[in-house]
């Protein structure tokens, strides 16, 4: 009996795609990096001093916005494809969706086998992982791989949105993806910053939630914005193009 | 197992506008159908229902009793070919091919290499570098060689020159011949391909004219030519598609059962009776606003 198409294939050939633009992106960010880090002296982002930053922490803002950007492009790019071979809605929403998880996971794996290099290779440099001096690893790898994953989902919720809706429904899209990652970076994540949120929200600049407490929250945040693409792309009309 | 599609009282809305409006068909499994209508009869649209790009607005469509739409198994089995805008496909034509045999349960690959040889296709370019032709043949080549239970061809010859169309044409009939299965013709092109047609479906301003097997229709159709009164006489209370009058000689179309008593008559009258081409009976059937009503 022949097997009709299901989301594992299509989480295989979205994730064989994705991390093949990973590849590029991660070679080129190392590349940046190892510029920067080894050659080119003093250089400072955010006010902080890079020779004091492992990868894992140069990778963690290019990296959300490469997720960002290949979840804007998920829906127009893959969703008219698959359906011309065949595939329902419904495949490519899981397919997609598992795919992004294993590019989050893939792109943290990578991050930190190179940091763990750099450190091995040089164990007097770059002991500051990514959250600051008394980070653990552990919430090093949970915050780059969840934030990722949540930008990923912005993405996908603006590609979704103006796929179905075009210009200006699109528009409310970016607005709703503009919401949830600014609760993500400024509620749940990246502390003692002050922010339009916190300060609309009446939130202690310095307040900073338990790591259990961000986990939990960013799970509850990425599954709301799987709802949103689902019901966005449950029924939408494929592109003929 | 058959794939017949039911179509029952079908609407579909794009805000005000009604692209297809009160539809009912029935197509049988394994045959060939013709879908001929002008540009924005609503053709397009009923096929994009049919592959589950979208919902009808109104009505039900089924194929082997289930809805297809979001149904992985029937969307697996058809195909839909279409004019692709592939200005921004990297993709090398090899690729397109392993994806469709990748997700198309029946694809044949020795018939995709027979027709990539057929239509001269570079399987190392990219699909955005092709000609619009080439890009057409490679659309085809998909379509034919998924050997899906439906195969729509949506004027998917568009750009393709006349012998490259035969070779689709001839490519359509032998694989059919070979693996029956539902192929729809969508096409304007009716003087060239009508021969491939078992059924012909003929839909115009988003309704439907008719749908008859091929000759049956042509049956229908005849031409006659004589003396202005004795043409006129033989015509009174059949439909007429169009006429033309020279001095005393008159020749119209038209249209509808005629029994073959009636016919003799006109034969013994002096009349002289031609049959009509698909293309002219598609051209006066949907050229005036009222006339499906007539025919209906």
């Amino acid at each position: 009996m022949k097997m009709f198409n299901s989301y594992k294939k299509v989480a295989v050939d979205l994730s064989w795609v994705q991390l093949v633009w990973t590849a590029w992106f991660l070679a080129i960010v190392f590349l940046i990096y190892f510029l920067f880090r080894f050659i080119g002296g003093e250089v400072t982002i955010n006010s902080q001093n890079l020779d004091t930053h492992s990868f894992l922490t140069f990778a963690y803002h290019p990296s959300k916005i490469f997720m960002l950007v290949i979840g804007i492009i998920s829906v127009s790019g893959f969703l008219t494809f698959f359906a011309k071979q065949g595939v329902t809605r419904k495949n490519y929403f899981y397919g997609a969706a598992i795919s992004s998880c294993v590019v989050s996971i893939i792109i943290m794996v990578a991050a930190v086998l190179i940091t763990a290099i750099e450190q091995f290779i040089n164990p007097a440099d770059a002991t500051v992982l990514f959250l600051g001096p008394e980070s653990t690893m552990l919430s090093s790898v949970l915050t780059f791989t969840l934030n990722i994953q949540v930008y990923f989902m912005a993405g996908w919720i603006i590609g979704a949105g103006f796929y179905r809706l075009g210009g200006f429904g699109g528009i409310l899209y970016i607005v709703l993806a503009i919401i949830f990652i600014a609760v993500s970076d400024d509620i749940l994540w990246e502390s003692e910053m002050k922010t339009p949120v916190k300060m609309l929200l009446n939130i202690d600049v310095m307040w900073k939630p338990p790591l259990a407490f961000s986990t939990i929250g960013s799970v509850v945040l990425i599954s709301a914005m799987l709802v949103i693409v689902r019901f966005t792309t449950k029924r939408v009309r494929i592109k003929m193009k | 197992m058959g794939y017949d599609i039911e179509i029952s009282q079908v609407c579909k809305n794009y805000g005000s506008f009604a692209a297809v409006k009160d539809i009912s068909l029935q197509l049988k499994s394994n045959k060939i159908y013709g879908l001929l209508g002008r540009n924005g009869a609503g053709k397009s649209t009923l096929l994009s229902l049919l592959a589950s790009f979208c919902q009808p607005s109104s009505g039900n469509i089924t194929v082997n009793g289930k809805d297809p739409f979001e149904n992985a198994e029937i969307m697996s089995q058809v195909t839909f070919v279409y004019e692709t805008d592939y200005s921004d496909e990297t993709e090398k034509v090899k690729g397109m091919l392993e994806a469709a045999e990748r997700y198309r349960p029946d694809f044949d690959r020795k018939l995709a290499d027979e027709l990539v040889k057929l239509f001269q296709l570079p399987l190392e370019k990219q699909v955005k570098k092709l000609s619009r032709g080439m890009q057409s043949a490679l659309n085809v080549t998909i379509g034919i060689a998924n050997r899906s239970p439906i195969t729509i061809f949506d004027e998917a010859y568009l750009g393709m020159d006349a012998p490259t169309r035969e070779v689709f044409y001839q490519k359509v009939l032998e694989d059919h011949a070979e693996h029956p299965r539902t192929i729809i013709l969508s096409t304007h092109l009716v003087s060239e391909m009508d021969y491939l047609f078992e059924e012909v479906i003929i839909l115009d301003k988003g309704k439907l004219v008719l749908h008859e097997p091929i000759d049956q229709l042509m049956d229908r159709g005849i031409s006659i030519t004589g003396g202005r009164q004795k043409v006129d006489e033989f015509i009174n209370g059949m439909k007429q598609l169009n006429s033309q009058q020279l001095g005393g000689t008159k020749s119209v179309m038209v249209y509808g059962k005629i029994s073959d008593e009636k016919l003799r008559g006109a034969r013994q009258a002096g009349l002289e009776i031609g049959a009509v081409s698909l293309q002219d009976l598609f051209i006066h059937l949907t050229s005036k606003e009222d006339d499906y009503e007539n025919v209906q």
